[in-house]
């Protein structure tokens, strides 16, 4: 909040941005505040790029740690590849204050049409066969082995609901990078910021 | 993601994988295919499983490379996950249109990182969707006969394939396509009219497959 104060047209673009769509202003109330300055964020984030890995994240200046298990992780230095550590304990990830502002670029339309197109499109959990049909086709013992075949058995176990708000945010500031010549993916969710290698998602 | 640790983003055996030698396997066509060219019944299903589970695309119809991997994984049951895929999918869902239906990845994602923030999320309301038949009878992949039974549509509903049929089961047989143009090895439909697209009721008959070898196979050629 503070950057946006100190920042005369983030604020103004910001008020607009409320103004004209009673949506957005509904969803940051759900959360927290925190979340203007996501979407500040999302105002001025850098025009995206289509390669696999695309740039470093707007806090590429700044010192973002990662805290796991009171293991002091830094941007510059990744985390060693540790699956079981990282599935299975909390992270929490700390968002430096900016106070540069050439660590931020001006918002292009493009980003804006992404911002506006995402808030209006329809939300779904993910559907799942009927296991009578299956069963009727003879299918209903084959798929699930196919599947755990090639390591995707839990996937193919459906049981987990779908929140509007969560994948929303996770879409809008989803984005990967490239530190230290190896991939990585940074997104938000429920208001922690995660930054892992690529490979980490494997398991 | 909740993939078998096992499993390699950048798999050996994977590197086999060409796209038109494999289409040609599961659809005899190499030129660009659709969902109705493959013909194997699991390969049908597990493809359809990819849409709505893994690559997001509304067009499920269409058949993009990335599936195809996961079916060539899934055919030769190599451990693979196609991680570096999803993401891309993440990266461009918003030039796709329909619903956005990773909702429930996205909790497993948020789970599995320890998000204690979990029970504050309204959760979207109502029952996971299912796909049931007449998700697949809308689309002319399925049809329910008279007795109930359940056929697989082919080449537009004037052939079909009664299931279940164990000789056409992925990995229960060394085969990927059937034999489509051998009408005189089929017999026709006496289980009741035949439903099929154009045309009056009735007035294309509908055929039974009933040869399950390729001639490929059996003439000792290798099948893939």
């Amino acid at each position: 909040m503070f950057y946006l104060l100190k920042n005369p047209l983030l604020l103004i673009l910001v008020i607009f941005k409320l103004k004209c769509n009673n949506l957005f202003f509904n969803e940051i109330v759900v959360l927290n505040a925190s979340y203007v300055c996501l979407h500040a964020f999302l105002l001025y984030r850098e025009s995206p790029n289509l390669d696999p890995v695309r740039h470093t994240p707007h806090f590429k200046g700044g010192s973002v740690t990662m805290s796991l298990n009171s293991q002091q992780f830094s941007s510059s230095m990744p985390p060693q590849h540790d699956a079981a550590l990282v599935s299975h304990h909390p992270m929490h990830v700390e968002m430096p204050p900016i106070d540069d502002d050439n660590n931020i670029s001006i918002h292009s339309q493009e980003d804006l049409a992404w911002v506006e197109s995402i808030h209006v499109r329809e939300f779904a959990p993910t559907r799942v066969y009927d296991v009578s049909l299956l069963e009727h086709m003879g299918l209903d013992i084959q798929l699930p082995t196919v599947i755990r075949s090639i390591g995707c058995g839990k996937l193919y176990v459906e049981t987990h609901s779908g929140s509007r708000i969560m994948t929303l945010e996770f879409l809008m500031i989803f984005e990967t990078y490239e530190h230290d010549g190896n991939p990585w993916v940074f997104f938000i969710c429920l208001g922690k910021h995660i930054s892992l290698i690529f490979t980490i998602l494997v398991s | 993601m909740d993939f078998s640790r096992n499993c390699m983003p950048k798999s050996q055996a994977m590197r086999n994988f060409n796209r038109l030698d494999f289409c040609n396997d599961i659809s005899g066509k190499t030129a660009r295919i659709r969902f109705v060219d493959i013909q194997n019944p699991s390969l049908r299903f597990l493809h359809r499983w990819l849409s709505f589970t893994l690559f997001l695309m509304w067009e499920l119809h269409s058949i993009i490379v990335t599936k195809l991997k996961c079916l060539f994984a899934m055919v030769h049951r190599i451990k693979y996950t196609p991680v570096a895929d999803i993401v891309d999918c993440f990266n461009e869902i918003c030039t796709l249109y329909g619903p956005i239906e990773c909702t429930s990845l996205v909790t497993r994602i948020a789970l599995n990182i320890g998000c204690p923030e979990m029970h504050k999320v309204d959760n979207i309301e109502g029952d996971l969707p299912i796909i049931s038949i007449s998700h697949f009878v809308h689309a002319h992949i399925l049809r329910e006969e008279l007795d109930h039974s359940i056929s697989m549509l082919y080449e537009g509903g004037n052939k079909v394939l009664l299931l279940p049929n164990q000789a056409y089961l992925l990995h229960s047989y060394d085969q990927l396509i059937m034999q489509l143009n051998t009408l005189e090895n089929a017999h026709c439909s006496i289980l009741g009219p035949p439903h099929t697209r154009g045309g009056p009721m009735g007035s294309i008959r509908t055929y039974y497959l009933s040869a399950p070898w390729d001639t490929r196979y059996e003439s000792g050629l290798p099948w893939y």
